[in-house]
C-alpha cells in the first residue's frame, strides 16, 4: 500500500508539473538603452492521439496447466491521448483492452456419494483499463508509466452454464515503444506493454504483457 | 529539470517495487523424514493424554509462563480417533501444535518407553511465518509413570465411549526438549513445568457454561497457518487449539448450493486465474473448476463440511448466514443430517448421524430395537445430537425476517436452533437459543445476565485483544467469546475467567 500511495503521488506530481508553465528563460543582462528585445523562441507543443494493436497474454501467475487442453492469449488494443509540451515528460490518458488468457480444461466435479463426473470448462478473461501517467520521449524511444482503474472481466462456461463477472480494481501500465518512422504529423513503430492488476493493501495479483504496432497522430501541433 | 527527473525515477521505482501477491500460502515446518513420530505409535487411548497432561504450566523459553497445555481428540471412529497436544500462550499469541508418539528407546542400554510430542510452534502476532515466528518443536514427557500411563493404556474401543476411566496419574508431567527456527532442527532448550490444573468451565449442574468460540476455524487464512479458514481441516485445527464451538460463514452459489465462504473471492483468500468476484456469481461446478482456497482446498459445500465437523469433532456449529436465502437450504441440510429425528430414524434411505458412543439414554421416541438404526452413521464420540450442534446465525433484521417466515411456513427442520446477533427481543421472541452481539456494543452486562438467567447462551464476536478479552471476561461473564486467537482466549480464561453460574443452551425443542 505504501508503494501504491507513493506511486500515485509521484505520478500525479509529475503529470501536474508537465502541464504547468514552461520554465522561465534566463533573464538577459540589462539591455543597452534603445536596443530592441527579441522574444525568446517558443517551444513546440502538440496534442497527439496514439493507437496500439498487438497480441498479449498472462505472464504472472502461471496458469495451472493440470487438465488444461488448450490455452492462449489474445489481441490487445489501446487508444491514448497525450500532450507534449516543453517539459521533458508528457502526460497521457490511456484506454485499453488487455487480453489475459483463454483456456479449456477437463474438470472433475466432485459430488460426495456419487461417481466423479468429468466435464469440460472453457474460460476467458480480459481487462479494460483507463490509465493516467507521465511519458518520456528520448529521440525516437518512448517510455510511459501510469496508474489507473481496471475492470477485470471473466467469462466461464462449465457444464454448459456460462457466467460473466466484472470486478473493478486498480492497475499499473508500463509501455516502451520505438517510433522508428516519422511521416509528419504521424509516427509509426513497435510497442511493448505490461499491465499489472493490483489488489489494494494486497499486492499485484496478475501481470500481462503485450507486443504490437503503435501509431501516433499529432492532431494539434504548434511549432 | 533535474528534480523532475528524480520525481519520475522515484515514481517508476515505486511502481516497480509494488510487491507481487503470492496467491498460495506457506506451510508450517515439518520434521525431516517424519521425525521421531515416524518410528512411534500413537497412544493406545487418545483420551489418556487429557488426564495426563492438561494443565497450566510455565515454560523456560518461547512461550512465557502460565501457558495452557491442551490435549484434544479428533477424527472419525471408522478411520481412527487421534490425539493432539497444544501449548496455548498469550505471549505473541503463540501456540505449539504437536502430535504424540510412543516408542521404545534402547539407545541408553536398557530399553525404555518414551512419549514424544513433535510438531511446530507459531507466533500469530505476525501474519507472515518466518524463522523468528515459527519453527519445529520436540518435547519428551516425564516422569516415567506418566509415560507408562499414556503409552501402556488399554487400547480405546468406541463402545467404551469417550474418555479414559482411570484416575489421573499421581505425578504431574514435565515436558522437556527444544524448539527451533524455521525448518531447522530444534536447538533452543525448553522445559514446560506443571503449575496447576485448568479451571473448570462447568456450571453447578456440571454442564459447561463457558465455551471458546473459533472464528471461521482454527486460524484466519491471512494468518498463514497452512489451512484456509472455513474448511474442514480448519475445524480440526480449531479443536486442536482449544476451540469449543465454531462460527462458519455460509453463502449460496448461483445454482443454490450452500457453501462455506466468508467475503469476496479476492486473491488474498482464493487462488485461480479466473477466480474473482463473489461466490454468488458462480455455479458450484464453476467454483470447483476455477477456484481454490489459498492453501489449495476447494470451497466446501455445507452438506459435506457439516457432515465432517459432526463426525470428526464435538464442536457445535454457529452457521452464520451471509444472505437471507441460505436459511431454508441450510436448515434442510441439517434436517437430513439429523438421523435421530422422528422422520429419519426409521428411514433406511436416510444416512443421517446418530449418537453411538455412547447411545442416547433413553433412546429417541419411535426408535427401532437395534441401535444405531439401519442406514445411520455415528457422530463423534460424546457428541450432542445434530439438532443441538447446528445453530443458524441471524446477523441482521433481513435474515431474522427470512428465518421467521421460513419458520411460520414450516420450511425449517424440526428443532432447528437459531442465534441472533442484534436484538435480544429476537432471541426471546423467535425464540433462538443464543445471543451473539458484536463486542463493540460494550459488555451490556444487564442484558447478558437477564438472558443467561432465562437459559440462553450469550457470547460476543470477535475479540482478539488481550485487554479487551480480560475486560469482557471479568465484566460480563459471558458463555463464550469468538476469537481469531484461540490460544490467547484459553490462556486469558485461565487467568481471569469465571464460568457463569447459569446453564446455557436450551436443549429443548424451541
Amino acid at each position: 500500500m505504501r508503494h501504491l500511495v507513493l506511486a500515485v503521488a509521484l505520478v500525479a506530481a509529475s503529470a501536474a508539473r508537465a502541464e504547468g508553465a514552461p520554465p522561465e528563460a534566463p533573464r538577459p543582462a540589462a539591455a543597452p538603452a534603445g536596443a530592441e528585445l527579441k522574444p525568446a523562441p517558443s517551444e513546440p507543443e502538440a496534442w497527439e492521439l496514439d493507437a496500439f494493436v498487438g497480441y498479449g497474454q498472462l505472464g504472472y501467475p502461471a496458469l495451472d496447466m493440470a487438465d488444461v487442453t488448450w490455452s492462449n492469449g489474445g489481441p490487445g488494443f489501446a487508444l491514448t491521448v497525450a500532450y507534449r509540451g516543453p517539459h521533458f515528460t508528457h502526460p497521457f490518458l490511456d484506454l485499453s483492452y488487455v487480453p489475459i488468457v483463454s483456456s479449456g480444461k477437463y474438470v472433475n466435479v466432485y459430488v460426495p456419494g456419487t461417481p466423479v463426473q468429468t466435464t469440460s470448462a472453457s474460460n476467458s478473461s480480459y481487462a479494460l483499463g483507463l490509465v493516467l501517467g507521465p511519458g518520456w520521449d528520448l529521440d525516437w524511444f518512448r517510455i510511459r508509466a501510469g496508474l489507473g482503474l481496471f475492470a477485470y472481466n471473466v467469462k466461464t462456461t462449465v457444464s454448459g452454464a456460462t457466467n460473466s463477472i466484472s470486478q473493478p480494481g486498480l492497475g499499473f501500465l508500463v509501455t516502451a515503444s520505438a517510433l522508428v518512422w516519422h511521416p509528419e504529423p504521424f509516427a509509426l513503430g513497435v510497442e511493448g506493454r505490461v499491465v499489472a492488476l493490483e489488489m489494494p493493501t494486497g499486492g499485484i495479483y496478475q501481470v500481462m504483457w503485450e507486443v504490437g504496432l503503435t501509431g501516433r497522430w499529432d492532431f494539434v501541433h504548434r511549432p | 529539470m533535474n528534480s523532475d527527473r528524480r520525481l519520475l525515477a522515484l515514481a517508476l521505482a515505486a511502481l516497480s517495487t509494488s510487491a507481487c501477491l503470492d496467491r498460495t500460502a506457506p506451510k508450517p515446518p515439518t520434521f525431516q523424514a517424519g521425525g521421531l513420530l515416524a518410528r512411534s505409535t500413537p497412544p493406545p487411548n487418545p483420551w489418556s493424554l487429557q488426564n495426563a497432561l492438561e494443565g497450566v504450566y510455565s515454560t523456560t523459553s518461547r512461550f512465557g509462563t502460565n501457558v495452557v497445555v491442551h490435549a484434544s481428540q479428533w477424527g472419525a471412529v471408522e478411520t481412527g480417533i487421534q490425539a493432539s497436544v497444544s501449548i496455548l500462550a498469550a505471549d505473541h499469541f503463540a501456540y505449539a501444535l504437536m502430535q504424540p508418539g510412543c516408542f521404545v528407546d534402547d539407545s541408553g542400554g536398557a530399553p525404555v518407553t518414551r512419549l514424544v510430542l513433535e510438531g511446530y510452534w507459531r507466533y500469530l502476532d505476525t501474519p507472515d511465518p518466518t524463522p523468528t515466528t515459527t519453527g519445529l518443536i520436540r518435547l519428551f514427557v516425564q516422569p516415567q509413570t506418566v509415560v507408562d500411563y499414556v503409552c501402556n493404556a488399554q487400547a480405546w474401543v468406541a463402545a467404551a465411549g469417550p474418555g479414559d476411566s482411570r484416575g489421573l496419574p499421581v505425578e504431574k508431567a514435565t515436558l522437556t526438549g527444544a524448539s527451533g527456527a524455521g525448518e531447522n532442527e530444534p536447538g533452543l532448550p525448553v522445559s514446560v513445568t506443571w503449575l496447576r490444573s485448568r479451571k473448570s468451565r462447568n456450571g453447578p449442574d456440571g454442564t459447561p457454561t463457558f465455551l471458546v468460540g473459533t472464528h471461521h476455524g482454527g486460524c484466519q487464512t491471512t494468518d498463514n497457518c497452512g489451512i484456509s479458514e472455513n474448511t474442514p481441516l480448519s475445524a480440526v485445527l480449531a479443536t486442536q487449539l482449544g476451540g469449543d464451538y465454531m462460527e462458519i460463514d455460509i453463502r449460496l452459489t448461483s445454482d443454490g448450493v450452500p457453501v462455506f465462504f466468508h467475503l469476496g473471492l479476492n486473491p488474498g483468500v482464493a487462488q485461480g486465474v479466473y477466480c474473482t468476484g463473489k461466490v454468488e456469481d458462480y455455479t458450484y461446478a464453476q467454483l470447483l473448476a476455477n477456484c481454490r482456497l489459498r492453501n489449495g482446498e476447494v470451497i466446501p459445500r455445507v452438506e459435506d463440511m457439516a457432515d465432517f465437523i459432526l463426525t470428526h469433532t464435538k464442536m457445535p456449529m454457529y452457521l452464520d448466514s451471509k444472505t437471507s436465502d441460505v436459511v431454508v437450504p441450510v436448515s434442510q441440510i441439517l434436517g437430513k443430517l439429523n438421523g435421530e429425528s422422528p422422520e429419519n430414524i426409521n428411514d433406511p434411505d436416510n444416512h443421517g448421524l446418530v449418537r453411538c458412543y455412547p447411545p442416547p439414554d433413553p433412546l429417541p421416541p419411535g426408535s427401532p430395537p437395534q441401535w444405531p438404526p439401519a442406514g445411520k452413521r455415528c457422530l463423534f464420540p460424546g457428541s450432542s445430537p445434530v439438532w443441538q450442534r447446528g445453530v443458524i446465525g441471524l446477523p441482521n433484521s433481513d435474515i431474522v425476517d427470512a428465518y421467521k417466515q421460513a419458520l411460520a411456513a414450516g420450511q425449517l427442520a424440526p428443532s432447528q436452533h437459531c442465534l441472533a446477533e442484534e436484538n435480544t427481543s429476537d432471541v426471546t421472541g423467535i425464540p433462538c437459543v443464543a445471543w451473539m452481539p458484536r463486542y463493540t456494543r460494550g459488555p451490556m452486562t444487564s442484558e447478558v445476565l437477564s438472558l443467561q438467567q432465562q437459559g440462553y447462551f450469550v457470547g460476543y464476536w470477535t475479540i482478539n485483544d488481550p485487554a479487551t478479552i480480560d475486560a469482557f471476561l471479568t465484566t460480563a461473564k459471558p458463555n463464550g467469546i469468538l476469537t481469531n486467537y484461540l490460544g490467547l482466549l484459553n490462556q486469558r480464561f485461565e487467568e481471569v475467567g469465571t464460568p457463569p453460574p447459569y446453564t446455557p443452551y436450551r436443549t429443548t425443542t424451541p
